[in-house]
């Protein structure tokens, strides 16, 4: 995936808006589909660009892209549990217990979940690592499915595997990370950037 | 057609639909891959009983499923989404940054009745003037919105619906500058030897220690300057060139309005829903054109009317507005108090009205 150069967070850091877009064409895609998992799709998106709008506000300042990350991510996840407890807050009266639990949970997770940026630093070498452990099927089909961000009928037709392969190969690639991340787990975030 | 492939992992998977004997998923026990298939699938938990069922089992299974969940989230790479979608993400974002936008955010902030100027009331934005190196702030209203501003030498500001102030972090040199867009009312702190001086447009109101209101929107046929006590003066620039002013000193208790469209000034005495208006956000109108009244409307409320036909445009009503007011009940007292009758509906944040 695409990084951001040093010149362009400079740039960035001295309020230039074409830097700014880059840098929200860059982020947007994915802090979205962080926020769709726990807000529905079209508040993702609005608490996403919320975040962009507050960040060009304060004006924050960056030594380096993880700083970066952090921010956005700390900030999306900062305006989901916003919408998280104003949703439990509207719904109250339908007090419908799904709804509630899923509520309950999601809160939990963003919560749990540190957005700093030393953990950010950290935790990059930990996933490469954990991927070149991998057996190579299996790191092929989880670096195409993430890296590339192929769908999995993609992969599938890539690697001419069957769709179940391809999501069980996924489902595989998933539980080493979650061990090998167990010490950041729920207690962090990390993306898998930079990973070329 | 069934394909069968036996993987290492002693797992069986089938390619189509399977023929014959029906497989019953419910039958196989909630594990972690059955876990993560569900949240890969981006199924939303309150979708899925198996899996409420599951995390209520124990607190062992909650934090299963709270840590998958967040790795599968943070993981996400957006990928999927494409270069139209990023462009209009974008494009929403540019409004935002000039004031335009009504996020939920703000609504929630507005709730919370916090005056943080930066998140319910406006948007504040320091920029660096690179010739003076002197912070610039602007604060921007959105409509539907008022706030005030405590200058850098102790002058207060009110400001309202849709207006745009600009003021430097600290004053130096002979003047007190700030530019304003919209509308404000302004407490000045005396200083005989730095005039405080408020830019409209290329207008300018030149002020020594007073209290007095300037509305300028930039749409807006007038320029008026409105003087509670102390003195001022209106320079009114009629030529092409910037220092072309016409000078006029404004009485206390009156108001000076330049009318841009004919060039003249009219003098008047304040009214007296004046103080109503800042203090309380109360405005008074007396035989005033639905079409005027509907600019006002329009900034309070933060929505757009739409006459279906001009000769409403043309109907006076006398009476109050409030800015704590509901735009349904105003509608609806509008309403009521017209001597012909007119109809009006809402539609995506306008008012369409029509006989």
């Amino acid at each position: 995936m695409k990084a951001l150069t040093n010149e362009i967070l400079q740039l960035l850091n001295k309020h230039q808006e074409a830097a700014f877009e880059v840098v929200f064409k860059l982020y947007y895609p994915r802090l979205v589909y962080f926020a769709k998992e726990f807000v529905p799709d079209g508040e993702a998106k609005n608490l996403v660009q919320d975040a962009f709008i507050s960040m060009w506000d304060k004006k924050p300042q960056f030594i380096n892209e993880s700083q970066l990350q952090s921010y956005l991510y700390t900030n999306v996840k900062n305006n989901c549990l916003m919408f998280l407890r104003h949703e439990k807050v509207k719904k109250k009266y339908k007090s419908e217990a799904a709804f509630q639990k899923q509520n309950q949970i999601y809160t939990e997770a963003l919560k749990g979940l540190d957005t700093s940026t030393v953990t950010f630093q950290e935790i990059e070498s930990i996933i490469e690592k954990t991927l070149s452990k991998l057996p190579d099927r299996c790191r092929e089909v989880f670096i195409l499915s993430r890296m590339e961000g192929k769908k999995n009928k993609e992969v599938a037709e890539a690697l001419d595997i069957s769709l179940k392969t391809v999501e069980a190969q996924i489902t595989k690639a998933l539980k080493v990370l979650r061990v090998s991340l167990k010490d950041y787990l729920p207690i962090v975030a990390w993306l898998l950037i930079n990973m070329n | 057609m069934i394909i069968a492939r036996a993987v290492k992992k002693k797992c069986i998977f089938y390619k189509g639909k399977r023929r014959g004997r029906h497989f019953n998923n419910n039958n196989r026990k909630m594990d972690s891959e059955k876990l993560l298939h569900k949240i890969t699938d981006k199924k939303a938990l309150k979708d899925s009983d198996e899996l409420i069922n599951y995390i209520n089992e124990s607190g062992e299974n909650s934090r299963e499923y709270i840590r998958y969940k967040t790795l599968w989230a943070l993981l996400q790479t957006g990928n999927e989404m494409d270069e139209e979608t990023i462009n209009k993400g974008y494009s929403a974002v540019k409004r935002g940054l000039k004031g335009r936008r009504n996020s939920i955010l703000l609504k929630i902030a507005k709730y919370a009745a916090i005056i943080i100027l930066a998140v319910s009331a406006g948007y504040l934005v320091q920029y660096a003037d690179f010739n003076n190196e002197i912070a610039i702030n602007e604060i921007f209203v959105p409509k539907g919105n008022r706030t005030s501003v405590v200058l850098p030498d102790g002058s207060k500001v009110w400001l309202s619906n849709g207006t745009r102030l600009v003021y430097p972090e600290n004053f130096v040199g002979d003047f007190r500058e700030v530019q304003l867009e919209g509308e404000g009312f302004f407490d000045v702190t005396h200083d005989e030897k730095h005039p405080f001086i408020v830019n409209v447009g290329k207008h300018r109101v030149k002020v020594l220690g007073t209290k007095f209101a300037v509305v300028a929107y930039p749409e807006d046929e007038e320029v008026k300057a409105e003087l509670v006590s102390g003195k001022i003066q209106f320079d009114v620039n009629y030529g092409n060139t910037e220092d072309d002013y016409n000078s006029f000193m404004v009485k206390p208790m009156h108001s000076l309005v330049y009318d841009k469209t004919s060039g003249k000034i009219y003098e008047s005495i304040i009214p007296d829903g004046f103080h109503d208006y800042w203090q309380k956000g109360i405005y008074r109108f007396s035989n005033e054109s639905f079409d005027s009244l509907a600019t006002k409307i329009a900034r309070f409320y933060n929505v757009e009317i739409v006459f279906g036909n001009d000769e409403l445009k043309t109907r006076t009503f006398t009476g109050t507005l409030s800015v704590d007011d509901n735009i349904y009940t105003i509608m609806e007292v509008f309403k009521s108090a017209s001597g012909q009758p007119f109809k009006y509906y809402f539609d995506t944040g306008k008012i369409y009205i029509d006989k």
